[in-house]
C-alpha cells in the first residue's frame, strides 16, 4: 500500500517552526528561573511588547517609504526595535515589580508578576484611550492641548496599541522551494535559522563569557556570588535583558508569520513556552530548546490524530503530566520535592 | 531500655554521602548529644528520624518498631517531636496558635464537628486552649500567647518552639542547636529547661549542639559525627579524650570550642 | 512591664472601636437588606450591581479557603464556577430535557465541582506554589475550551439558554430582587461556615501549611489531606456560586467563564487581605461594584488591578483588611526589644 508521507513531513516542518517560537520564549522563562527561582509570569507580555514595538517601528519606516528602498535594513531595524522594546519592558518589570520583593514570602513576587502581566496587557490595549484622556484635560473649559496635538498623539498611540487586533505585514511571505512533494517556505527557514542562531549565541554567552559565569554563579547561590564580588542586581537585570530580547525576536517573527497580533497574543504561546521550559527541565538552557521543539512537534503531529481544536488541551495536559511524573523535565533540576 | 535505635542508616544526596552506616542507640529518659563539625550529617540524621528524608539503607526503630520511610505526620503521633536549627515557627500565627497546631495529632474535631459546633468541638477547644496556656507558662511565655510568633524576641521564639514540640506529648524530643545565638544567661535557662523536661515530663532528649559547655554539662552520652560517619561515642569525658575527635575538629580548624571546653 | 502597662485608656478606645465597628456592620447589613424594597429610580441597576458583588463575595470566600487559608495559589478557580453553572444548565434546561429542581441541583453542583477540585488537586498538590498557579491556570482554560468544543454536551459557543427558573414555595424566582436575596442568603451561609472553619483545628492546620508546609507536616498535619480538603471546599463553594449564576442569568456561554473571572477573584482576596473574611467582602465591593458604579472608570479596571497588585505586594502585602492574626499584632504592644538580636528569618 502506498502511504502518502507528505502531510507527515508538512507537520514536521510546521512543528519545527512553531517549536522555534516556543524555544525562544522558553529561554526567557528558564533564564529567569535559573537566577531568581521564580516564574516570570509577565514574560508572555514581554513577548507581546516586542511584537508591538516591532510593528510600530515597521509601520513608521514603511510610511516613510524606506521599505521600498532598503527592505533588508528595515527588517533588521524592526527586529532590533522588537528586541529593544521587549528588553526595556523586561528590565523595567524586574526593577519595579520583582526586585523590591526579592526577600519577600514566596507568593508575593508571583502575585506581583501577575499584576505586571495584567498591567502591560491593559496598557497596550488602552494606550489610545489614555492618550485621549491625558491630552483632553482641560482647565476651566480651556483645553491645555490644541485639538491637533490631541489628534496626533492619539493617532500615534493608536498605531502602537489599541483594543483591536493589528495586521502585521507578511514580510516573510517570500515563496519557497519544493523538495519532492514537500513545500518549505523561505519564511519558515528564516524563522528556524534565526532562532537556532540566537540560541547558539545565547549558549556561547552563558558558557563562555564573564557574564555567563556570573549568571551561573548567581543561579547556584546568590549570597555566595555576592561575597565573591558578583554584582547580583546587575546580573539579574542583564538576565532579564537577554531573555526578554529573545522573546522580542520571537514576538516580531510571530507577527510576521501569523500576520496578526493582539494584546492577549502572549497568553497561549507564553503558557506553552513555559510548558516547553518545564518539559526540557526548567533552569536548563539546552533543555528549553529541546522542550520547545519537542512540544512544537508533539502539537503539530498531534493534529494528524486529533482535531486541531484540541491542540491547546494537549499542550496543557502535557504540562500537567510532566509536572506529575517527571518534574525534573528531560534535562533539568527538580522543581518539586524537598531540598535541604 | 532503648527508645530510639538507628542501625546502618545511610542517606546521600547525589554523590555526596551525608550520613553513612550510622548506628545509634538512645536510652529512655536519657539526654544524648550529637556533635560534629559543620556538614557532619547531624541535621540530616534528624531529618531521617522525623521522616523528612527517607534513608537509602538501614533501619530506624522507635520502641522496636521500624519507622524509616514513614511520613512525618505519621511519625509524630508515635512520639517524636523536634525543633529547628534556624527557628521555624509559624511566624504569622500567635504564640498560642503555634502550640495549638502542635496539638494537632491529639485533637480529633472533623469537618462536621467544626461546622456544627458539636459538644466534642467545644470540649476539645476548651481543653486544648487550657493546655496550651499551661505549656506557655511551662516554657516561660505566660501572657505572651496573643503575640504573633514573629514578634517575639529571639530567646522567646526558641522557647516557643520547644513548647510547640511538647504539645504533641512526645516521648522523644529532638533539639537542633537549642542554644544557638543565645547569651550565657539564656543558655543556662535553656539547659535548665531541658533538664526539667527530662526530669518532670520524662521526655528523652536527643540534641545537636555546638556549645561544648552545654554538651558536657547536660548530656549523658555523646556521639561524634564527621563526614557522616560516627567517629566516637561515649560519656562526655570519654569523647573529650578521644584523639579522633580532637583531630576531626583540629583538622577543620575549629578546635577552639572543644579545646576551650577541655581547659575549663 | 510594658505590656501590663496597656492602661485602661487604649482598652477603652478599643472597646469603643469594637462597638463602632459592629454598629457600622449592622447599618451596612440593614442597608443592603432593605435597599431593594425602597422605590427609587435606579433600583434595578443597584440591585444587579450589589447582587453581582455578592456573588463575587461568595466566590471570594470559597477561593479564600484555598488561597488565603491554605496558601495554595489557584488561578483556575473559574473552572469550578463553570462546572457549577453547566451542571445547573444541563439539569434544568432543554439541552437534554431534564428539569430537576434548583434546590436539588444546588447540592449536586456543589458536589460535582468539589469532586473536580479533589481530582485536580490529587496530582498537583505536591507542586511548589508557582507551578500550582500555572497548572491551575491551565486547568481553568481547559474547562473553558472543553465548554466551547464539546458542542454535543454544552452547545459550544452558542451557549445554553432558557434555563428553568427556581421555585421557592410555589413562587417562581425571576426578578433581580429574588436573586439578590438568594445570593445574600447563600453568602451568609458560606460566611458562617468559612468563619467556623477558620477558627478551628482545621483552620489552624491550613494556616500552618500556608506558613511552613514542612513544619506543619512535622506537627502531625496530614498536609495532602488538608490541601485536598481546602481544594474540595473551595471548589464546592465555587460550584454553588456557578449554579446561582446560571439560574439568575437564565443562559450561559463559555465566555462567561474566562480567565478574568479567576483573576478578579484572586485580586479581590489579595487586595482585601489574604485569609481575612471582612477583607473578601470589602475587596469584592471595591473591585466588582465600585468600577461598575464609577462608569468612566470601568475601562481602566484591569489596568488598575494590575498596578494595584504590584503596589500592594511591595507596600502592603497583607491587604487592606489584614486577617485577624495580623490585626492582633497591630493592636498588641510591641515586645520590649522587637527581635533586634534575631537573625534574618530566611536564613537557610
Amino acid at each position: 500500500m502506498e502511504i502518502n508521507w507528505a502531510p507527515f513531513f508538512d507537520q514536521i516542518i510546521n512543528g519545527v517552526t512553531v517549536g522555534s517560537f516556543y524555544a525562544l520564549i522558553a529561554l526567557g522563562y528558564t533564564m529567569v528561573y535559573g537566577v531568581l527561582k521564580m516564574i516570570n509570569f509577565a514574560h508572555s507580555e514581554i513577548f507581546m511588547m516586542g511584537s508591538y514595538t516591532g510593528l510600530f517601528t515597521l509601520t513608521i519606516l514603511t510610511n516613510l517609504g524606506l521599505y521600498e528602498r532598503a527592505p533588508l535594513l528595515v527588517v533588521i531595524v524592526t527586529f532590533l526595535a522588537g528586541m529593544t522594546g521587549a528588553a526595556l519592558t523586561g528590565v523595567t518589570v524586574e526593577r519595579l515589580a520583582y526586585r523590591p520583593l526579592r526577600r519577600a514570602a514566596r507568593l508575593a513576587p508571583l502575585i506581583s508578576a501577575i499584576g505586571a502581566s495584567i498591567f502591560l496587557q491593559e496598557l497596550v490595549r488602552l494606550l489610545p484611550n489614555l492618550g485621549e484622556a491625558v491630552t483632553g484635560i482641560s482647565i476651566g473649559g480651556a483645553d491645555i492641548f490644541p485639538q491637533a496635538v490631541q489628534d496626533k498623539v492619539v493617532s500615534a498611540l493608536s498605531s502602537f496599541g489599541g483594543n483591536y487586533p493589528k495586521a502585521y505585514p507578511g514580510i516573510l511571505n517570500l515563496g519557497g522551494i519544493d523538495i519532492g512533494e514537500v513545500y518549505i517556505s523561505y519564511g519558515r527557514m528564516i524563522v528556524v535559522v534565526t532562532s537556532i542562531a540566537m540560541m547558539a549565541f545565547l549558549y556561547f554567552l552563558v558558557m563562555r563569557t564573564r557574564l555567563g559565569k556570573a549568571m551561573r554563579a548567581v543561579s547556584e547561590d546568590k549570597d555566595t556570588a555576592a561575597l565573591m564580588g558578583v554584582n547580583v542586581d546587575q546580573v539579574i537585570s542583564r538576565t532579564f535583558l537577554i531573555g526578554s530580547a529573545l522573546a522580542g525576536i520571537a514576538g516580531v517573527m510571530v507577527g510576521m508569520y501569523y500576520l496578526q497580533i493582539k494584546v492577549t497574543m502572549g497568553f497561549i504561546p507564553g503558557i506553552k513556552a513555559f510548558t516547553a521550559a518545564v518539559l526540557g527541565g526548567i533552569g536548563n538552557i539546552p533543555g528549553a530548546m529541546l522542550g520547545g521543539y519537542t512540544l512544537g512537534l508533539a502539537e503539530s503531529l498531534g493534529v494528524l490524530v486529533l482535531p486541531a481544536v484540541y491542540k491547546d488541551i494537549v499542550a496543557f495536559s502535557l504540562l500537567v503530566l510532566t509536572l506529575v511524573f517527571k518534574p525534573t523535565g528531560i534535562l533539568g533540576e527538580a522543581v518539586s520535592g524537598k531540598r535541604m | 531500655m532503648t527508645l530510639l535505635a538507628a542501625k546502618g542508616v545511610t542517606k546521600s544526596f547525589g554523590g555526596l554521602v551525608a550520613v553513612s552506616k550510622l548506628d545509634l542507640a538512645v536510652e529512655e529518659r536519657s539526654i544524648t548529644s550529637i556533635i560534629g563539625p559543620n556538614g557532619a550529617g547531624k541535621t540530616t540524621f534528624f531529618n531521617c528520624v522525623t521522616g523528612y528524608f527517607k534513608p537509602e539503607e538501614g533501619e530506624i526503630l522507635l520502641q522496636g518498631r521500624p519507622i524509616q520511610g514513614m511520613s512525618p505526620d505519621r511519625i509524630t503521633p508515635l512520639g517524636i517531636s523536634r525543633t529547628y536549627q534556624n527557628i521555624r515557627l509559624f511566624a504569622n500565627m500567635t504564640a498560642i496558635e503555634n502550640i495549638l497546631v502542635g496539638q494537632h495529632t491529639r485533637l480529633h474535631a472533623n469537618v462536621p464537628d467544626v461546622l456544627l459546633h458539636t459538644p466534642r468541638f467545644f470540649r476539645e477547644e476548651t481543653e486544648s486552649k487550657a493546655e496550651a496556656n499551661r505549656l506557655l507558662r511551662y516554657v516561660g511565655l505566660e501572657g505572651h500567647g496573643d503575640l504573633l510568633a514573629r514578634n517575639l524576641p529571639y530567646g522567646d521564639q526558641r522557647r516557643l518552639e520547644i513548647g510547640r514540640a511538647l504539645a504533641s506529648h512526645p516521648s522523644l524530643l529532638l533539639l537542633d542547636e537549642p542554644t544557638a545565638g543565645m547569651n550565657p544567661r539564656e543558655t543556662a535557662e535553656t539547659m535548665a529547661l531541658i533538664q526539667r523536661l527530662r526530669g518532670e515530663m520524662g521526655i528523652t532528649i536527643l540534641l545537636i549542639e555546638h556549645d561544648m559547655r552545654v554538651v558536657m554539662g547536660i548530656s549523658e552520652r555523646v556521639t561524634v559525627l564527621d563526614h557522616g560517619v560516627k567517629i566516637s561515642e561515649g560519656t562526655p569525658e570519654e569523647v573529650q579524650r578521644d584523639r579522633r575527635v580532637i583531630e576531626a575538629y583540629l583538622g577543620r580548624g575549629a578546635a577552639s570550642g572543644l579545646a576551650a571546653a577541655a581547659e575549663a | 512591664m510594658s505590656d501590663s502597662a496597656s492602661s485602661p485608656r487604649p482598652a477603652f478606645r478599643q472597646r469603643l472601636g469594637g462597638n463602632l465597628r459592629w454598629a457600622l456592620i449592622a447599618v451596612a447589613c440593614a442597608a443592603v437588606l432593605v435597599m431593594p424594597a425602597i422605590d427609587f429610580a435606579q433600583r434595578a441597576y443597584w440591585v444587579r450591581v450589589i447582587g453581582y458583588a455578592g456573588l463575587y463575595i461568595i466566590l471570594g470566600l470559597g477561593l479564600n479557603v484555598v488561597v488565603g487559608f491554605a496558601g495554595l495559589l489557584d488561578l483556575g478557580y473559574v473552572a469550578f464556577y463553570a462546572i457549577g453553572a453547566y451542571t445547573y444548565a444541563l439539569l434544568a434546561g432543554s439541552q437534554f430535557n431534564i428539569h430537576l429542581s434548583f434546590w436539588l441541583i444546588l447540592p449536586i453542583a456543589g458536589l460535582v465541582a468539589s469532586l473536580a477540585g479533589v481530582l485536580l488537586g490529587m496530582p498537583v498538590l505536591r507542586m511548589r506554589g508557582d507551578y500550582l498557579a500555572i497548572v491551575t491556570l491551565g486547568f481553568g482554560e481547559i474547562i473553558r475550551l472543553l465548554a466551547t468544543n464539546l458542542t454535543g454536551l454544552t452547545n459550544g459557543s452558542q451557549g445554553l439558554y432558557d434555563l428553568d427558573k427556581p421555585l421557592l414555595f410555589g413562587l417562581e424566582l425571576k426578578t433581580g430582587t429574588h436573586y439578590y436575596y438568594m445570593i445574600f442568603g447563600l453568602l451568609l451561609i458560606v460566611l458562617f461556615l468559612t468563619y467556623r472553619l477558620d477558627r478551628s483545628r482545621i483552620g489552624r492546620a491550613w494556616i500552618a501549611i500556608r506558613e511552613d508546609e514542612d513544619v506543619a507536616q512535622m506537627m502531625g498535619v496530614n498536609t495532602t489531606f488538608y490541601k485536598l480538603l481546602a481544594f474540595g471546599i473551595g471548589a464546592l463553594i465555587g460550584g454553588l456560586g456557578g449554579s446561582v449564576f446560571a439560574a439568575w442569568q437564565g443562559s450561559i456561554f463559555p465566555d462567561n467563564f474566562n480567565l478574568f473571572v479567576s483573576i478578579n477573584v484572586v485580586c479581590l482576596i489579595i487586595i482585601g487581605g489574604m485569609g481575612s473574611l471582612p477583607g473578601v467582602i470589602i475587596g469584592s465591593f471595591a473591585l466588582i461594584a465600585l468600577p461598575d458604579i464609577l462608569r468612566g472608570f470601568r475601562d481602566y479596571r484591569l489596568l488598575l488591578y494590575g498596578l494595584l497588585l504590584v503596589i500592594m505586594m511591595i507596600v502592603r502585602p497583607e491587604g487592606f483588611i489584614p486577617s485577624r492574626r495580623v490585626q492582633l499584632e497591630l493592636r498588641a504592644q510591641a515586645p520590649a526589644e522587637p527581635q533586634t538580636d534575631a537573625p534574618p528569618a530566611e536564613q537557610a
